[in-house]
């Protein structure tokens, strides 16, 4: 039905409601500063400690006990005297008393079985023995350990651009990590009696002083993982003779460690653009079997990193690549018992290579001269340089398809971990999202770029609709502490990289998020950025209002929906009585026919009024759709009143649509509606966020076109995590459920048994 | 009050924390078709951790993305979905009597496991009477009590998502450990 569009020039009053979704979020940023400046950047007071430290460590494999002793070197370069110093102790969440046991909330329900039991009550006698702490002088300091916490009382204030060394000595038994679990620890072969150390968080590392909190020394509880300051490492690490040692930095004494045709393979790595072995399986296995009982003393030197980390055993084979990154050679490696293959010698080292390439292309350049990938059964851990990762075959070699796609995913995003925090140092014990959210983001943006289609996990919108829809009970904003988050996975890692990929594809595009992104980077590598510092620099290096995103996806725990509830269709009034009147003629004769008149059309010969012409008075005889000299005199004199141009568009037969669309989600979103029309062609609108500015829940748009519309959709490209694609379109079309896209499949067969079908086929051929 | 526990000699089952994936998350998509008269749906987990929660249940049955409709994993699957999907509601079994509880045996139809580490399983189960002939014009709004606990026995962590679809209407639940059950007044 044809609507007439009376044009009304009145302004619409608009309502004004409380603005919350639009609000800014000033009074939710710390104030900027001179240290932390308005515009996201560092402020010109900008200050950060350093802590330099080395060591001297001996790995006892036949105790699994790590021995230290580690002379840190602090530079105050804060405004503030400092009385005490606070270093962390995260060994001592091993300790029988510690706060992680006791803090998790227990059922009955959860023991199930004398393992559950077990589980809970082993015990092995973990954590940091403290021997020593004294100063450079051998004189012992005052210390007081609060759980994985410990202060060190100094003497006198340390001053502004003071610095003080000291020495600690400690030693603490390594935790298995099949039995007790953790980021780091021992894994033992029982097939060879072997034993593959990945060592992290062992030693007593200084906590983070700045402007933001002080010590950050905050409790470790198991999941807000840590913050340190930059500093420089000189580490020597005693391991049996034939253990293969990989380590943060550099080493330097491969020539007392590595056989001559062990450091020429070395050689040759260094200047390959594909994996070279430098330590063999036949040398390896050789290893397992004959177990030295001599020691060698591996030396490592790494420049302005925040924390060391390494693993040894005599079970490693080793393999190396360069990756030239900007002007500069990165040495990638990975080290992996025989378990590890065939993965990981085929993929591995490539993994690391194309993520450090990938990465730096969106952040900045990888600073570091090595980039390392170890295999460790189950875990994925991330350390400066080097990191841990899962990803084991069948103790066949076989291995499933998901199963490959897990490897490569966790080394892309643990080896990506070198951005997000090593390098752009954020306060994770604080904001996990800060390193595993942008990381999850840049290793999405990896993936893509190391198989088309490859398939991730996380990253496109439409894969986080899941977990946001519907109740949000088991959901924390994702400005929520580490420790409280709830659903850590989908919360930390997953919606934040989602988010950002909204940001990418839809709110700024391409080109606008990339230089944002890229200068976030940029300020803050090898600096402590904060949420505030983020947010600020994506809005000042692109001119886009964000603030109404990060309050409604970083704030909040609201999710797209939005529906389209209602479309009118309108079409303009030329005012012209023959056009006009054929087409309510038209329209008239196009009406509904009830039964009963269609049948007396032959039924009934002739009326009444047919019969007989005096039946007929001037009703009966007019012609309503007739056009007359008075119709076409109005139209003359209307004619003559309007502008051409206004005559041209009034006869163009343009189509106009009033589209409302109802926030039902609560998260505000640009409106992306696809109009297909009656000849297949379709044409995309694209209306930014601030569409919702004033009117919150709901909103309407006119929309104009030169031919009929016969559907509409919105989010036709799955952008914006919408949870409910049901009413996003007009006429409304239920989009079908996986178990009706299952039952519409024609096969059964799953990719192997096809393969099986194919190959005795051809056996059969 | 005492309660016994029922200790399952299972000993030696591997445990870890793993710091890699951190998913611990499922979802499960329930139409009812009224026409069949059925439940019908699907339910997506990480394919490691499913693969991990009924690891202890039975050895070396190997695993989901490798196996076929007779493999023995799947029947331990199928058992598994019905132990932690659960479906019960008050049902008349005539016109005068709605003290009867219907409840549902979920049938693993198939299931399709994908390569960024997800699987889906689909199910129906039979479900009658979940709504009373109109003609009757009763006041009465069935109530369905859904249990969706599974995984919550091997991670902590883990939170469920149901989403529920019945004539045109959508509810969307949260599952805890702690809070299990959830009820869903059907509307009419």
């Amino acid at each position: 039905m044809k609507k007439l569009l009376i044009a009304i020039f009145t302004l619409s009053s608009s309502t004004l409601l409380a603005q919350t979704k639009f609000a800014q979020l000033d009074q939710l940023l710390p104030t900027a500063n001179s240290y932390r400046a308005a515009s996201g950047a560092p402020g010109h007071a900008y200050y950060q400690q350093k802590a330099d430290y080395k060591m001297t460590l001996v790995l006892d494999d036949a105790k699994q006990r790590l021995d230290g002793v580690e002379t840190i070197t602090y530079t105050n370069n804060s405004p503030d005297p400092l009385a005490y110093l606070w270093l962390q102790l995260d060994q001592n969440i091993y300790d029988q008393n510690a706060d992680s046991k006791v803090i998790e909330i227990e059922k009955m329900e959860n023991f199930k079985s004398v393992a559950d039991l077990r589980k809970r009550d082993f015990y092995y006698d973990g954590g940091f023995k403290i021997e020593r702490i004294t100063n450079m002088s051998g004189q012992p300091m005052k210390y007081f350990i609060n759980k994985t916490m410990m202060r060190i009382d100094l003497a006198k204030p340390l001053l502004p651009g003071q610095s003080i060394s000291f020495q600690i000595k400690w030693w603490y038994n390594i935790n298995d990590r099949m039995q007790v679990g953790g980021r780091s620890g021992y894994e033992y072969f029982e097939t060879d009696q072997n034993y593959l150390y990945t060592i992290a968080q062992f030693f007593p590392r200084m906590c983070v002083y700045n402007d933001v909190t002080g010590w950050q020394n905050k409790q470790f509880l198991g999941r807000g993982e840590f913050t340190l300051p930059f500093g420089d490492y000189e580490v020597s690490i005693t391991v049996p003779a034939d253990h293969v040692v990989a380590a943060t930095g550099e080493c330097q004494n491969y020539a007392s460690v590595l056989t001559a045709e062990q450091r020429k393979r070395y050689e040759l790595a260094k200047k390959s653009d594909s994996p070279v072995i430098i330590v063999t399986q036949a040398e390896a296995e050789a290893a397992e079997k004959d177990k030295a009982s001599k020691t060698k003393t591996w030396v490592y030197k790494a420049t302005n990193v925040r924390d060391f980390a390494f693993a040894s055993s005599r079970k490693f084979i080793w393999d190396a690549q360069k990756q030239t990154v900007g002007n500069k050679d990165i040495l990638c490696m990975s080290y992996y018992p025989k378990e590890g293959n065939p993965l990981w010698e085929r993929y591995s080292t490539k993994l690391v290579a194309h993520t450090i390439k990938t990465y730096s292309k969106y952040t900045i350049n990888y600073p570091y001269p090595v980039a390392i990938s170890v295999h460790s059964k189950w875990i994925g851990m991330e350390y400066p340089m080097i990191c841990f990762n899962g990803g084991r075959p069948e103790a066949d070699g076989t291995y499933t398809e998901g199963e490959k796609y897990g490897m490569w995913g966790v080394i892309i995003h643990e080896v990506g971990h070198n951005f997000f925090p090593m390098i752009i140092n954020s306060d994770e014990r604080q904001w996990t999202w800060m390193d595993e959210g942008l990381n999850t983001f840049v290793q999405y943006l990896t993936e893509q770029e190391w198989e088309r289609d490859y398939p991730s996990r996380r990253g496109p919108a439409y894969m986080i609709a899941d977990y946001m829809r519907g109740d949000v009970s088991g959901i924390s904003p994702i400005m929520t502490n580490s420790e409280s988050i709830q659903q850590f996975g989908n919360n930390a890692y997953g919606k934040p990289a989602t988010a950002l990929n909204i940001l990418r594809e839809t709110i700024m595009g391409r080109e606008l998020f990339d230089y944002a992104f890229k200068t976030y980077c940029e300020r803050w590598a090898f600096k402590h950025p904060t949420p505030a510092d983020f947010f600020r620099t994506m809005e000042d290096a692109s001119a886009v209002d964000l603030d109404w995103f990060w309050r409604g996806w970083f704030y909040s725990t609201d999710h797209v929906d939005i529906a389209v509830t209602d479309v009118k269709w309108f079409q303009l009034n030329t005012q012209n009585p023959e056009l006009e009147k054929a087409f309510l003629q038209s329209k008239d004769t196009q009406k509904d026919v009830h039964i009963g008149v269609t049948r007396n059309q032959t039924a009934i010969g002739q009326t009444v009024n047919e019969r007989d012409p005096q039946i007929d008075d001037f009703y009966g005889k007019r012609n309503i759709y007739a056009v007359d000299a008075l119709d076409l005199k109005t139209y003359e004199s209307f004619v003559a009143k309007t502008s051409a141009e206004d005559l041209a568009y009034l006869n163009a037969g343009k189509e106009l649509y009033e589209l409302t669309f109802e926030n039902l989600g609560g998260l505000v979103m640009p409106l992306i509606i696809e109009a297909t029309f009656a000849d297949g062609s379709t044409k995309l609108t694209r209306i930014p966020a601030e569409i919702w500015r004033i009117e919150e829940l709901k909103v309407s748009k006119v929309f104009v076109f030169d031919q009929p519309v016969v559907s509409f959709r919105l989010d036709p490209f799955l952008e914006t995590a919408d949870t409910d694609l049901d009413n996003n379109t007009w006429p409304r079309s239920l989009q079908p459920t996986r178990y009706q896209l299952y039952k519409q499949e024609q096969t059964r067969e799953n990719p192997m048994q096809r393969q099986q079908r194919l190959e005795q086929m051809q056996r059969g051929n | 009050m005492r309660k016994v526990l029922f200790l399952l000699l299972v000993i030696g089952s591997s445990f870890s924390q793993s710091w890699a994936h951190e998913f611990y998350f499922a979802y499960a998509e329930l139409a009812y078709n009224e026409m069949n008269q059925k439940f019908e749906g699907t339910l997506i987990f990480t394919t490691h951790d499913l693969e991990k929660a009924l690891e202890p249940k039975g050895s070396l049955i190997g695993k989901l993305e490798q196996s076929d409709e007779s493999s023995p994993i799947r029947a331990q699957l199928e058992k598994y979905i019905n132990q932690h999907l659960h479906i019960s509601y008050g049902c008349a079994l005539d016109s005068n009597s709605f003290d009867a509880v219907c409840q549902t045996q979920f049938i693993l139809e198939g299931i399709s496991p994908s390569l960024n580490g997800t699987i889906e399983c689909y199910i129906s189960a039979p479900a009658k009477l979940l709504y009373l002939p109109a003609y009757l014009k009763l006041n009465y709004s069935t109530i369905l009590n859904v249990k969706f606990d599974a995984l919550f026995e091997s991670f902590s962590g883990q939170q469920n998502k149901l989403t529920l679809i019945y004539r045109n209407q959508k509810e969307t639940l949260n599952f805890i450990p702690g809070k299990e059950m959830q009820k869903i007044p059907l509307k009419p």
